[in-house]
């Protein structure tokens, strides 16, 4: 026990520093950066390839939405892959990447590998890229007109990268700094402390920052997948030990033993809806998990929050009894909000003239809105706004005992 | 917040348990913290009356956390044997499945008495009605704005946004926690202030009033 108490304490003291270190340690080395105006910039290139085919390079520069965009492929808390755009600093030669460019709406096919945009613009696939589908990865066969699609090249390597160069105009003139594979280039705001962009996104005019990227920075991905590590493996443990409590339920026939059944149906459900969820859609492999996700789980879910109708009903005919001088207060109040808000509203005192206007329905509606109901809003938000800064204050001073122990 | 004790006493008089759900955010949210004052004080007089206490979340991090709060407040009412009749369930991290499970658990259970403290999304009804179907005294009391009306329709009691944060503070009745209940109280009499100087000066140089004498200052 004390074993396991002292690994929790030093395992929080080392996140708790590596999350307050990497608040404080600057994203560009101190002493080595750069700063001043940008004056002008080369955009950086990356060449990758797919298999055996030849590399493709890709200039990394705005055009449209054209821009070729590296995504990198992680996993969310629930294993879920998902691609997430990195900078080029971050995907080093040798590293798997995705290059996705779109979306468009191609105006013209051409052929199956080619199409034309609107603005005349041509595209074509090369060896390991296909068509996609808007800014998704589902496959499409071939392009088609007037739908969003993107080109994208899954899973290519690194094969070599220029991560291009900054002109800027400092006090002794106009420098040319060449970036480094591992160089940061930070944007700095007027307000606030501005952050990491990629070459191109840069102005002319903008103050940038260039220097070496700080290891706190570059790890960050390393940290929120240690967490994602712990949440798999609390989930693994949770279903082992709901599983084992379910069995022992239902060996010893304890009451209600019956509904432990439909604990083992669940994930049995949850493992079948589970396979075949990540292929491609329409296709036979994910027919079974769509029809669990889609069919039952889906509907099983619209279901519960359709019961909020029901309760909301019941609880406006009990809030909307007229018995107090306030709820009839409300009562009114709401009714003439509600019924100033629809076109009926509008019909029943549309007969009197411009001159009477602002006994209009719907402009007695919007004074309610505007003015008493904002009033009360803000007053009500100044109130959460102090309150949560006294408790704030509290929990810092640890003098919410109840919660922070002690006497 | 006096009604909090008279929940309490009704469940001990009823020989049921009561329960309570500190909302459907995580320990991050102000009032959920907010919320674990209260519970404090609900758990500490469920040990002196004997009512058992349940304690209903949709967060799996929320579960020791509660567990903690409810064992220390056993502790201090001296009755640290009587921990065992408390529970944390931990249900769905989905909150309208929770919810459910919590009106379940009100009816299965009987329970006498529902608190319904901390920061509520959509399902503030969901709960709230759960426990009136069951026949349970309600108190909630969330910093939520559109959720209150909610509370207000289905509850017997709530406890409105910045009450919520005063409220651990006023049911300890220390007089260093009071203080900070004063302190907010100042704090909005300094707002109201401003917010009358506002209206004045609005009032009287704001462009496009009637009265506008921001355009007759400058008028040559």
């Amino acid at each position: 026990m004390k074993g396991r108490r002292i690994i929790t304490i030093v395992v929080t003291f080392i996140a708790g520093l590596y999350f307050l270190l990497d608040f404080i340690v600057p994203p560009t080395m101190p002493g080595v950066s750069f700063q001043a105006v940008v004056a002008d910039w080369k955009p950086g290139s990356v060449s990758v390839r797919s298999g055996t085919s030849a590399p493709i390079l890709y200039q990394l520069i705005s055009k449209n939405n054209l821009r070729p965009q590296l995504l990198s492929s992680q996993r969310d808390t629930l294993g879920k892959p998902k691609l997430t755009a990195i900078l080029l600093r971050e995907a080093g030669v040798g590293a798997k990447v995705t290059v996705r460019i779109g979306p468009f709406v191609a105006a013209h096919i051409i052929n199956p590998q080619s199409v034309s945009l609107a603005d005349g613009t041509q595209l074509s696939l090369s060896p390991g890229q296909k068509w996609v589908t808007g800014a998704g990865s589902d496959p499409i066969a071939t392009p088609t007109t007037g739908q969003p699609m993107s080109i994208e090249q899954v899973d290519g390597i690194v094969v070599s990268k220029d991560p291009g160069s900054i002109d800027f105009i400092s006090r002794s003139g106009r420098v040319t700094r060449s970036l480094g594979d591992h160089t940061a280039v930070i944007k700095l705001a007027r307000n606030g402390p501005g952050g990491e962009v990629s070459v191109d996104d840069l102005k002319v005019g903008d103050t940038a920052q260039i220097g070496p990227a700080t290891t706190f920075v570059d790890n960050r991905d390393t940290a929120a997948q240690f967490n994602t590590v712990i949440t798999t493996m609390a989930f693994g443990i949770g279903l082992l030990s709901l599983g084992m409590t379910h069995t022992r339920i239902l060996v010893q026939r304890k009451t209600g033993w019956y509904l432990s059944i439909f604990f083992f149906f669940a994930v049995a459900m949850g493992v079948i809806a589970g396979v075949g969820k990540y292929e491609d859609p329409g296709t036979a492999a994910r027919a079974t998990s769509d029809f669990f996700v889609l069919r039952v789980i889906a509907s099983v879910n619209s279901a519960i929050f359709s019961l909020l109708a029901f309760y909301m009903a019941a609880a406006a005919y009990r809030a909307f009894r007229v018995k107090t001088a306030e709820a009839a207060l409300m009562m009114t109040s709401a009714l003439i909000v509600m019924l100033g808000q629809t076109p009926f509203g509008s019909y029943l005192t549309s007969w009197m003239g411009e001159q009477y206007s602002a006994l209009w329905l719907p402009n007695i509606a919007g004074w309610i809105l505007r003015v008493p109901n904002t009033s009360v809003f803000r007053g009500l938000t100044f109130g959460v706004m102090l309150g949560a800064i006294a408790t704030a204050l509290r929990y810092w001073f640890s003098m919410e005992k109840s919660v922070s122990g002690g006497e | 917040m006096v009604a909090i004790d008279e929940a309490i006493g009704r469940a001990a008089e009823l020989g049921t348990p009561v329960l309570f759900n500190p909302g459907t955010e995580d320990y991050t949210n102000i009032q959920t913290l907010a919320a674990l004052g209260v519970l404090g004080h609900v758990a500490g007089k469920c040990a002196v009356f004997g009512v058992p206490l349940i304690v209903t979340t949709c967060k799996p991090v929320m579960v020791p956390i509660c567990e903690d709060v409810i064992r220390s407040s056993y502790d201090k009412a001296g009755r640290p044997e009587l921990m065992h009749t408390s529970e944390v369930r931990f249900i769905s991290t989905q909150s309208d499945l929770t919810a459910l499970g919590a009106a379940a658990i009100m009816k299965d259970r009987r329970v006498a008495s529902v608190f319904l403290f901390g920061s509520y999304d959509y399902t503030s009804l969901l709960n709230s009605e759960g426990g009136q179907l069951a026949g349970c005294m309600q108190i909630a009391g969330t910093g939520e704005i559109y959720q209150i009306p909610f509370f207000i329709a289905s509850c017997d009691y709530v406890v409105m946004v910045e009450e919520l944060f005063a409220c651990s503070s006023y049911l300890s009745r220390e007089p260093v926690m009071m203080g900070s209940v004063a302190g907010q109280d100042y704090g909005k009499l300094f707002l109201l202030g401003i917010i009358a100087v506002g209206i004045v000066v609005s009032t009287l140089y704001g462009i496009g009033n009637p009265i506008n004498g921001f355009e007759r200052l400058f008028v040559f």
